[in-house]
Protein backbone atom coordinates (compact mmCIF):
# COMPACT_ATOMS: atom_id res chain seq x y z
CA UNK A 1 0.00 0.00 0.00
CA UNK A 2 1.50 3.41 -0.76
CA UNK A 3 1.31 5.84 2.07
CA UNK A 4 -0.74 9.33 1.48
CA UNK A 5 2.15 11.35 3.02
CA UNK A 6 4.25 10.00 -0.02
CA UNK A 7 2.00 10.42 -2.53
CA UNK A 8 1.66 13.77 -1.69
CA UNK A 9 5.69 14.84 -1.25
CA UNK A 10 6.18 17.75 -4.26
CA UNK A 11 9.52 15.88 -4.81
CA UNK A 12 9.84 15.78 -9.04
CA UNK A 13 11.24 12.41 -9.71
CA UNK A 14 12.29 11.32 -13.09
CA UNK A 15 9.85 8.64 -13.35
CA UNK A 16 7.28 10.94 -12.54
CA UNK A 17 8.25 13.63 -15.51
CA UNK A 18 8.46 9.90 -17.55
CA UNK A 19 4.70 9.59 -16.71
CA UNK A 20 3.88 12.88 -17.52
CA UNK A 21 5.47 13.29 -20.73
CA UNK A 22 3.59 9.65 -21.83
CA UNK A 23 0.37 12.00 -20.70
CA UNK A 24 1.96 14.67 -23.12
CA UNK A 25 2.04 16.85 -19.98
CA UNK A 26 5.19 18.14 -20.15
CA UNK A 27 7.08 21.54 -21.52
CA UNK A 28 8.71 20.99 -24.41
CA UNK A 29 12.18 21.65 -22.87
CA UNK A 30 11.79 19.08 -20.45
CA UNK A 31 10.33 16.48 -22.61
CA UNK A 32 13.49 16.90 -24.99
CA UNK A 33 15.80 16.55 -21.41
CA UNK A 34 13.28 13.19 -20.72
CA UNK A 35 14.09 11.74 -24.34
CA UNK A 36 17.96 12.51 -23.71
CA UNK A 37 17.75 10.60 -20.65
CA UNK A 38 15.91 7.97 -22.21
CA UNK A 39 18.02 7.25 -24.76
CA UNK A 40 21.14 6.59 -22.29
CA UNK A 41 19.69 5.22 -19.58
CA UNK A 42 17.84 1.59 -19.72
CA UNK A 43 16.62 1.38 -16.43
CA UNK A 44 14.22 4.36 -17.81
CA UNK A 45 13.42 2.43 -20.46
CA UNK A 46 12.13 -0.50 -18.45
CA UNK A 47 9.74 1.91 -16.54
CA UNK A 48 8.73 3.45 -19.94
CA UNK A 49 7.73 -0.10 -20.71
CA UNK A 50 6.15 -1.08 -17.45
CA UNK A 51 4.07 2.28 -17.75
CA UNK A 52 3.23 1.78 -20.81
CA UNK A 53 2.00 -1.86 -20.12
CA UNK A 54 0.02 -0.50 -17.09
CA UNK A 55 -2.18 2.10 -19.17
CA UNK A 56 -2.54 -0.79 -21.73
CA UNK A 57 -3.75 -3.08 -18.95
CA UNK A 58 -6.19 -0.64 -17.73
CA UNK A 59 -7.83 0.10 -21.01
CA UNK A 60 -7.52 -4.21 -22.14
CA UNK A 61 -6.30 -7.23 -20.71
CA UNK A 62 -6.74 -8.54 -23.44
CA UNK A 63 -3.93 -5.96 -25.21
CA UNK A 64 -1.96 -6.56 -21.97
CA UNK A 65 -1.65 -10.02 -22.70
CA UNK A 66 -0.16 -9.73 -26.09
CA UNK A 67 2.99 -8.94 -24.24
CA UNK A 68 6.27 -10.69 -25.36
CA UNK A 69 8.99 -9.75 -23.28
CA UNK A 70 11.72 -10.30 -25.79
CA UNK A 71 9.58 -8.62 -28.20
CA UNK A 72 11.49 -5.40 -28.58
CA UNK A 73 14.93 -6.93 -27.99
CA UNK A 74 13.76 -9.03 -31.59
CA UNK A 75 13.38 -6.06 -33.11
CA UNK A 76 16.20 -4.29 -31.58
CA UNK A 77 18.34 -6.94 -33.09
CA UNK A 78 16.53 -6.94 -36.91
CA UNK A 79 16.98 -2.89 -36.65
CA UNK A 80 20.87 -3.26 -36.25
CA UNK A 81 21.17 -4.32 -39.80
CA UNK A 82 19.03 -1.50 -41.08
CA UNK A 83 20.34 1.17 -42.57
CA UNK A 84 20.16 4.59 -40.21
CA UNK A 85 16.84 6.21 -42.36
CA UNK A 86 16.62 9.89 -42.40
CA UNK A 87 13.64 12.01 -43.54
CA UNK A 88 13.33 13.94 -47.17
CA UNK A 89 13.10 16.72 -44.53
CA UNK A 90 16.49 16.15 -43.23
CA UNK A 91 17.78 15.01 -46.64
CA UNK A 92 17.14 18.65 -47.95
CA UNK A 93 18.84 20.27 -44.99
CA UNK A 94 21.81 18.83 -45.86
CA UNK A 95 20.97 18.84 -49.77
CA UNK A 96 20.74 22.76 -49.13
CA UNK A 97 23.71 23.09 -46.84
CA UNK A 98 25.53 21.45 -49.91
CA UNK A 99 24.20 24.10 -52.19
CA UNK A 100 24.58 26.71 -50.05
CA UNK A 101 28.13 26.03 -50.14
CA UNK A 102 28.45 25.44 -53.77
CA UNK A 103 26.89 29.26 -53.59
CA UNK A 104 29.13 30.32 -51.32
CA UNK A 105 31.78 29.79 -53.93
CA UNK A 106 30.14 31.32 -56.89
CA UNK A 107 30.09 34.60 -54.79
CA UNK A 108 33.79 34.76 -53.60
CA UNK A 109 34.56 33.89 -57.15
CA UNK A 110 32.07 36.49 -58.27
CA UNK A 111 33.88 38.85 -55.60
CA UNK A 112 37.35 38.41 -56.82
CA UNK A 113 36.06 38.64 -60.61
CA UNK A 114 34.64 41.88 -59.47
CA UNK A 115 37.92 43.17 -57.06
CA UNK A 116 40.44 42.22 -59.66
CA UNK A 117 39.25 41.35 -63.10
CA UNK A 118 37.02 44.12 -63.68
CA UNK A 119 39.42 47.02 -62.83
CA UNK A 120 41.90 45.39 -64.87
CA UNK A 121 39.08 45.12 -67.60
CA UNK A 122 38.09 48.92 -67.60
CA UNK A 123 41.39 50.61 -67.07
CA UNK A 124 42.65 52.49 -64.50
CA UNK A 125 43.63 56.38 -63.66
CA UNK A 126 46.03 54.74 -61.25
CA UNK A 127 49.64 54.68 -62.32
CA UNK A 128 50.46 51.21 -63.13
CA UNK A 129 53.00 49.40 -60.49
CA UNK A 130 56.69 50.01 -62.19
CA UNK A 131 57.28 47.03 -64.46
CA UNK A 132 59.90 47.33 -67.79
CA UNK A 133 57.64 49.28 -69.80
CA UNK A 134 57.68 52.09 -67.38
CA UNK A 135 61.21 51.82 -66.84
CA UNK A 136 61.78 51.04 -70.43
CA UNK A 137 64.31 53.80 -71.90
CA UNK A 138 65.54 54.89 -75.37
CA UNK A 139 64.71 52.54 -78.25
CA UNK A 140 63.16 49.69 -75.95
CA UNK A 141 60.42 52.46 -75.10
CA UNK A 142 58.98 51.63 -78.38
CA UNK A 143 58.73 48.09 -78.44
CA UNK A 144 57.49 48.39 -74.98
CA UNK A 145 54.51 50.50 -76.27
CA UNK A 146 53.78 48.12 -78.78
CA UNK A 147 53.82 45.06 -76.06
CA UNK A 148 52.09 46.68 -73.21
CA UNK A 149 48.45 47.04 -73.16
CA UNK A 150 45.85 50.14 -72.90
CA UNK A 151 46.44 50.18 -69.21
CA UNK A 152 50.08 51.52 -69.56
CA UNK A 153 49.82 55.26 -69.71
CA UNK A 154 53.02 55.82 -69.34
CA UNK A 155 53.85 54.69 -72.39
CA UNK A 156 50.85 56.52 -74.22
CA UNK A 157 50.91 59.86 -75.87
CA UNK A 158 49.57 62.73 -73.82
CA UNK A 159 46.84 63.51 -76.65
CA UNK A 160 45.91 59.65 -76.70
CA UNK A 161 45.11 60.12 -72.93
CA UNK A 162 43.78 62.85 -72.95
CA UNK A 163 40.76 60.93 -75.84
CA UNK A 164 40.81 58.22 -73.41
CA UNK A 165 39.62 60.28 -70.68
CA UNK A 166 37.14 62.29 -72.37
CA UNK A 167 35.86 58.77 -74.12
CA UNK A 168 35.56 57.72 -70.40
CA UNK A 169 33.62 60.78 -69.22
CA UNK A 170 31.27 60.11 -72.09
CA UNK A 171 31.01 56.35 -71.89
CA UNK A 172 30.78 56.28 -67.84
CA UNK A 173 32.34 53.55 -65.89
CA UNK A 174 29.67 50.78 -65.87
CA UNK A 175 29.73 47.58 -67.37
CA UNK A 176 28.35 48.65 -70.40
CA UNK A 177 30.30 51.66 -71.06
CA UNK A 178 30.31 52.15 -74.53
CA UNK A 179 26.38 50.92 -74.48
CA UNK A 180 26.04 53.97 -72.29
CA UNK A 181 27.66 56.01 -74.58
CA UNK A 182 25.03 55.47 -77.21
CA UNK A 183 21.88 55.57 -74.79
CA UNK A 184 22.97 58.97 -73.95
CA UNK A 185 23.45 59.96 -78.12
CA UNK A 186 19.75 58.42 -78.50
CA UNK A 187 18.28 60.35 -75.96
CA UNK A 188 19.92 63.55 -76.88
CA UNK A 189 18.31 63.03 -80.38
CA UNK A 190 15.29 62.44 -79.20
CA UNK A 191 15.38 65.81 -77.31
CA UNK B 1 -1.83 18.96 -40.76
CA UNK B 2 -0.25 17.37 -37.62
CA UNK B 3 3.29 19.27 -37.50
CA UNK B 4 1.58 22.64 -37.48
CA UNK B 5 -0.71 21.64 -35.03
CA UNK B 6 2.34 20.27 -32.59
CA UNK B 7 4.46 23.31 -33.68
CA UNK B 8 1.61 25.60 -32.50
CA UNK B 9 0.81 23.72 -29.25
CA UNK B 10 5.16 23.42 -28.53
CA UNK B 11 4.81 27.21 -29.34
CA UNK B 12 2.04 27.30 -26.23
CA UNK B 13 4.33 25.65 -24.12
CA UNK B 14 2.21 22.35 -23.91
CA UNK B 15 2.23 19.28 -26.35
CA UNK B 16 -0.25 16.56 -26.26
CA UNK B 17 0.03 12.57 -26.12
CA UNK B 18 0.12 12.82 -30.01
CA UNK B 19 2.95 15.16 -29.61
CA UNK B 20 4.81 12.88 -27.68
CA UNK B 21 4.84 10.09 -30.22
CA UNK B 22 5.67 12.97 -33.00
CA UNK B 23 8.82 14.25 -31.03
CA UNK B 24 9.86 9.94 -30.81
CA UNK B 25 9.34 10.02 -35.21
CA UNK B 26 11.44 13.08 -35.81
CA UNK B 27 14.10 11.88 -33.67
CA UNK B 28 13.81 8.64 -35.70
CA UNK B 29 14.11 10.74 -38.80
CA UNK B 30 16.98 12.22 -37.38
CA UNK B 31 18.83 8.52 -37.13
CA UNK B 32 18.08 8.00 -33.59
CA UNK B 33 17.19 4.17 -33.64
CA UNK B 34 16.61 4.21 -29.27
CA UNK B 35 13.44 6.15 -30.11
CA UNK B 36 12.43 3.95 -32.18
CA UNK B 37 12.95 1.14 -29.64
CA UNK B 38 10.45 3.45 -27.60
CA UNK B 39 7.77 3.69 -30.51
CA UNK B 40 7.90 -0.66 -31.04
CA UNK B 41 7.74 -0.90 -26.80
CA UNK B 42 4.97 1.31 -26.81
CA UNK B 43 2.54 -0.28 -29.59
CA UNK B 44 3.79 -3.99 -29.85
CA UNK B 45 0.71 -5.24 -27.37
CA UNK B 46 -1.25 -3.22 -29.21
CA UNK B 47 -0.05 -4.37 -33.08
CA UNK B 48 0.02 -7.85 -31.65
CA UNK B 49 -3.54 -8.13 -30.23
CA UNK B 50 -4.77 -6.66 -33.28
CA UNK B 51 -2.62 -9.11 -35.67
CA UNK B 52 -3.88 -12.01 -33.30
CA UNK B 53 -7.49 -10.95 -34.48
CA UNK B 54 -6.47 -11.36 -38.22
CA UNK B 55 -3.73 -14.27 -38.00
CA UNK B 56 -5.16 -17.97 -36.71
CA UNK B 57 -1.13 -19.33 -36.20
CA UNK B 58 0.10 -17.97 -33.02
CA UNK B 59 3.61 -18.84 -34.15
CA UNK B 60 2.90 -16.68 -37.19
CA UNK B 61 1.90 -13.36 -35.17
CA UNK B 62 4.99 -12.21 -33.46
CA UNK B 63 6.66 -13.05 -36.94
CA UNK B 64 4.09 -10.55 -38.85
CA UNK B 65 4.67 -8.08 -35.84
CA UNK B 66 8.85 -7.62 -36.32
CA UNK B 67 7.91 -7.53 -39.56
CA UNK B 68 5.25 -4.92 -39.35
CA UNK B 69 7.62 -2.61 -37.42
CA UNK B 70 10.35 -3.41 -39.55
CA UNK B 71 8.42 -1.99 -42.37
CA UNK B 72 7.32 0.99 -40.49
CA UNK B 73 10.87 1.65 -39.57
CA UNK B 74 11.81 1.46 -43.18
CA UNK B 75 8.77 3.87 -44.23
CA UNK B 76 9.09 6.17 -41.39
CA UNK B 77 11.19 8.63 -43.36
CA UNK B 78 8.31 9.65 -45.49
CA UNK B 79 5.58 10.31 -42.51
CA UNK B 80 4.91 13.82 -42.32
CA UNK B 81 2.21 13.22 -39.61
CA UNK B 82 -0.84 13.64 -41.32
CA UNK B 83 -2.23 10.97 -38.87
CA UNK B 84 -1.37 9.72 -35.85
CA UNK B 85 1.47 7.39 -35.84
CA UNK B 86 -0.62 4.56 -34.56
CA UNK B 87 -2.81 4.91 -36.91
CA UNK B 88 -0.28 4.79 -39.68
CA UNK B 89 1.47 1.62 -38.22
CA UNK B 90 -2.09 0.26 -38.03
CA UNK B 91 -2.11 0.36 -41.47
CA UNK B 92 1.19 -0.80 -41.87
CA UNK B 93 0.24 -4.17 -39.62
CA UNK B 94 -2.86 -4.48 -41.92
CA UNK B 95 -1.06 -4.14 -44.80
CA UNK B 96 1.60 -7.07 -43.63
CA UNK B 97 -0.93 -8.77 -42.51
CA UNK B 98 -2.54 -9.13 -46.29
CA UNK B 99 1.13 -10.21 -47.52
CA UNK B 100 1.46 -12.78 -44.97
CA UNK B 101 -1.32 -14.49 -46.16
CA UNK B 102 -0.55 -13.72 -49.79
CA UNK B 103 2.91 -15.23 -49.26
CA UNK B 104 1.36 -18.32 -48.01
CA UNK B 105 -0.93 -18.57 -51.25
CA UNK B 106 -4.18 -17.96 -49.67
CA UNK B 107 -6.24 -14.82 -49.20
CA UNK B 108 -7.05 -12.86 -45.93
CA UNK B 109 -10.41 -13.16 -44.51
CA UNK B 110 -12.40 -10.39 -45.55
CA UNK B 111 -16.01 -8.83 -44.48
CA UNK B 112 -18.02 -10.82 -47.00
CA UNK B 113 -16.85 -13.86 -46.24
CA UNK B 114 -17.12 -13.87 -42.26
CA UNK B 115 -20.08 -13.40 -39.74
CA UNK B 116 -18.01 -10.95 -37.43
CA UNK B 117 -16.92 -7.98 -39.29
CA UNK B 118 -15.73 -5.72 -36.09
CA UNK B 119 -12.73 -3.40 -37.42
CA UNK B 120 -10.97 -0.22 -36.50
CA UNK B 121 -10.59 0.64 -40.08
CA UNK B 122 -13.35 -0.26 -42.15
CA UNK B 123 -12.03 0.29 -45.65
CA UNK B 124 -9.16 -2.13 -44.64
CA UNK B 125 -12.46 -5.41 -45.13
CA UNK B 126 -10.43 -7.63 -43.07
CA UNK B 127 -12.04 -9.31 -40.26
CA UNK B 128 -11.02 -9.10 -36.76
CA UNK B 129 -11.72 -12.04 -34.81
CA UNK B 130 -12.21 -12.83 -31.56
CA UNK B 131 -10.79 -15.99 -31.20
CA UNK B 132 -7.90 -16.56 -28.93
CA UNK B 133 -5.95 -19.60 -27.59
CA UNK B 134 -6.52 -21.21 -24.25
CA UNK B 135 -3.13 -19.43 -23.21
CA UNK B 136 -4.11 -16.23 -24.15
CA UNK B 137 -7.67 -16.82 -22.17
CA UNK B 138 -6.28 -17.56 -19.25
CA UNK B 139 -3.76 -14.69 -19.47
CA UNK B 140 -5.82 -11.99 -20.19
CA UNK B 141 -7.93 -13.42 -16.90
CA UNK B 142 -4.92 -13.30 -15.18
CA UNK B 143 -4.05 -9.86 -16.14
CA UNK B 144 -7.17 -8.56 -15.62
CA UNK B 145 -7.19 -9.67 -11.79
CA UNK B 146 -4.24 -8.52 -11.67
CA UNK B 147 -4.59 -5.10 -12.62
CA UNK B 148 -8.24 -5.14 -10.87
CA UNK B 149 -6.63 -6.26 -7.24
CA UNK B 150 -3.88 -3.32 -8.27
CA UNK B 151 -6.65 -0.45 -8.56
CA UNK B 152 -8.41 -1.42 -5.41
CA UNK B 153 -5.15 -1.33 -3.23
CA UNK B 154 -4.84 2.01 -4.40
CA UNK B 155 -6.12 5.21 -1.91
CA UNK B 156 -9.30 6.98 -3.77
CA UNK B 157 -7.33 9.85 -5.29
CA UNK B 158 -4.74 7.70 -6.87
CA UNK B 159 -7.53 5.53 -8.49
CA UNK B 160 -9.69 8.42 -9.11
CA UNK B 161 -6.74 10.08 -11.01
CA UNK B 162 -5.66 6.86 -12.84
CA UNK B 163 -9.12 5.91 -14.34
CA UNK B 164 -9.89 9.89 -15.25
CA UNK B 165 -7.00 9.80 -17.36
CA UNK B 166 -6.26 6.43 -18.53
CA UNK B 167 -10.20 5.13 -19.57
CA UNK B 168 -11.85 8.71 -19.71
CA UNK B 169 -8.59 10.34 -21.59
CA UNK B 170 -9.02 13.61 -19.56
CA UNK B 171 -6.37 15.96 -19.26
CA UNK B 172 -4.04 16.82 -16.39
CA UNK B 173 -5.84 20.38 -15.95
CA UNK B 174 -9.35 18.91 -16.55
CA UNK B 175 -8.47 16.06 -13.91
CA UNK B 176 -7.46 18.70 -11.51
CA UNK B 177 -10.48 20.74 -11.92
CA UNK B 178 -12.49 17.82 -11.39
CA UNK B 179 -10.73 16.64 -8.31
CA UNK B 180 -10.16 20.40 -7.17
CA UNK B 181 -6.77 19.74 -6.37
CA UNK B 182 -3.72 21.43 -8.11
CA UNK B 183 -2.21 19.78 -11.29
CA UNK B 184 1.27 19.10 -9.75
CA UNK B 185 -0.77 17.25 -7.25
CA UNK B 186 -2.64 14.98 -10.51
CA UNK B 187 0.66 14.36 -12.18
CA UNK B 188 1.89 12.55 -9.06
CA UNK B 189 -1.19 10.98 -8.22
CA UNK B 190 -1.19 9.52 -11.64
CA UNK B 191 2.59 8.41 -11.54
CA UNK B 192 2.34 6.21 -7.96
CA UNK B 193 -0.73 4.62 -9.52
CA UNK B 194 1.20 3.54 -12.51
CA UNK B 195 3.81 2.51 -10.50
CA UNK B 196 1.37 0.03 -8.48
CA UNK B 197 -0.26 -0.91 -11.35
CA UNK B 198 3.07 -2.04 -12.93
CA UNK B 199 4.77 -3.63 -10.02
CA UNK B 200 1.15 -6.23 -10.25
CA UNK B 201 2.01 -6.77 -13.56
CA UNK B 202 5.62 -7.22 -13.44
CA UNK B 203 5.30 -10.79 -12.20
CA UNK B 204 2.91 -12.21 -14.57
CA UNK B 205 3.92 -10.53 -17.48
CA UNK B 206 7.95 -11.06 -16.96
CA UNK B 207 8.86 -7.08 -17.30
CA UNK B 208 11.54 -7.19 -14.31
CA UNK B 209 13.05 -3.59 -13.05
CA UNK B 210 16.76 -4.99 -13.83
CA UNK B 211 15.95 -6.42 -17.56
CA UNK B 212 17.67 -4.49 -20.62
CA UNK B 213 16.39 -4.26 -23.93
Amino acid sequence: MISKQRIEAPIETELELLSAWLDGELEPAQARALLDRLKRDPDLRVNFEGFNLAGDAIRSHEVAACHAPQFVSRVCRALEAEPTGLSPGAWSASKWRRHAATGMGVAAAAAMLVVFVLPQLRGSDVAPAPGPVAVGRGPDKAVAAKTAGPNTLAARSPQLDAYFRAHRELAGTGVMPSAAAYIRSSGEQDR
Amino acid sequence: MHTDGAATRLAAGRMNERDADWQLVTRVQRGDKKAYELLVSKYQRRITRLLSRIIRDPSDIEDVAQEAFIKAYRALPNFRGESAFYTWLYRIAINTAKNHFAAQGRRAPTRASAELGDTENSDDALVLRDVATPDAVLLSKQVGEAVNRAIERLPEDLRTAIVLRELEGMSYDEIAHAMNCPVGTVRSRIFRAREAIAAELRPLLGTREDRRW
